[in-house]
């Protein structure tokens, strides 16, 4: 496993990090690689603080922000959304963090490979959409893409069902997977299953993506994935990510970044 | 006006059927700014969402993707920007903001240049 995730990260930085510990104890939902029945959820609790960010913009100020960040912080990375009126960030933790060279969405946290892509329900064709309605239809519509992608004919319908993570009620995540009818290579490495964590933030869906071997337990996976996307918070501002950049890089940065996700 | 991502509409030219139009656009737009001194990488599929490819400008690296089918539609585009500030980034704020500001300048310039592109917008 350690071996074959560092090949498919030929072109990674390294990362200065702190000590590994153990990883606070994280419940991973049961995989709907598996294809688990969709069991419906209940109400979660209140929703958590949002958290004071560097340099928040007056609303009526130009602002010059980029629509979504990958901020190294030390204990990993913080993953900075901004659309419109939406806007939120999550910590991808981590004691041995990397990041792609070529893509900074992907992310190797402890040698689970992790790509974050974002779209929207007006993307993908379903602008009145939201929550799990609208995670569901992004689920078939990505589906959809990499089948075509990839040539499938015959991709098995994707499986997912939602999970607790304790956030705000508005805020709706979905654990799902795609099993391919055939291997498929990234960087080299053989896989054939993927597995996806996606979050409804109003109109926005942020996906986790990370490819599994067939010898992959996928359960380790979902732990990394549910513990970042626990960590997602709302922010009542546009998040200034080259204020938050320097600011990680001075070693200021607030400790409540990765406190959001505990020790790693 | 915030300037998060630039939307704009250009005739879609290969077939409507096409899974993931855009390529032979990011190829061009990518060459273009190789023209004005910009440094870009190869255009390469970013998964089902779009072509991407990198660009430095004025020491700061922005990743770029062109989205195809922006509102479900051929011929309506949507192009998003995210620095790559790596594990090892020393570029202030300031630095990052300007270079953003003046990459965005650029492509706005090019897309405004374009043959057949209509309706600009930043959003």
């Amino acid at each position: 496993m350690r071996g074959s995730r560092r090949y498919l990260f030929l072109l990674l930085a390294t990362a200065c990090a702190r000590p590994a510990a153990a990883p606070p104890p994280v419940a991973p939902p049961p995989s709907p690689l598996t294809t688990a029945p969709v069991a419906p959820i209940a109400p979660g609790p209140a929703a958590p603080p949002a958290v004071a960010l560097p340099a928040p913009q007056a609303a009526n100020t130009p602002v010059e922000l980029p629509s979504s960040a990958t901020i190294f912080i030390g204990c990993g990375f913080l993953r900075v959304e901004n659309h419109g009126a939406t806007t939120f960030s999550l910590v991808l933790p981590a004691a041995k963090p990397q990041q792609s060279k070529m893509n900074p969405s992907v992310v190797l946290l402890d040698d689970v490979l992790i790509q974050a892509a974002v779209t929207s329900a007006a993307e993908i064709g379903a602008p009145a959409l939201r929550g799990q309605d609208l995670l569901v239809q992004q689920m078939s519509w990505e589906a959809e893409r990499m089948a075509k992608r990839r040539g499938w004919k015959n991709l098995p319908p994707p499986a997912g069902q939602p999970i607790e993570l304790g956030l705000s009620r508005d805020i709706k995540v979905w654990f799902w997977g795609l099993d391919a009818p055939e291997p498929f290579e990234i960087d080299g490495v053989k896989v054939n299953r993927v597995a996806y964590l996606s979050v409804a933030v109003d109109d926005v869906v942020l996906t986790l993506a990370s490819p599994l071997r067939p010898e992959d337990d996928p359960d380790p996976v979902a732990r990394v994935m549910s513990r970042a996307m626990r960590s997602l918070r709302r922010s009542p501002s546009p998040i200034d990510a080259f204020a938050v950049q320097e600011t990680a890089m001075a070693g200021k940065l607030d400790p409540a970044f990765c406190a959001r996700v505990g020790p790693s | 006006m915030s300037k998060l991502a630039v939307a704009f509409d250009l005739p879609q030219t290969e077939p409507v059927e096409t899974e993931l139009p855009g390529n032979p656009l990011a190829t061009e737009l990518a060459a273009q700014m190789a023209g004005l001194g910009i440094s870009v990488s190869d255009v390469d599929m970013h998964e089902g969402y779009g072509w991407a490819w990198l660009a430095t400008c004025e020491d700061a690296t922005h990743y770029i993707v062109l989205a195809p089918f922006r509102d479900g539609e051929p011929g309506l585009w949507l192009l998003r920007f995210e620095p790559q500030f790596g594990l090892a980034a020393r570029l202030k704020a300031a630095r990052y903001r300007a270079a953003e500001a003046k990459l965005k300048e650029i492509i706005d310039r090019l897309l405004r240049a374009t043959s057949g592109v209509t309706n600009v917008e930043w959003e």
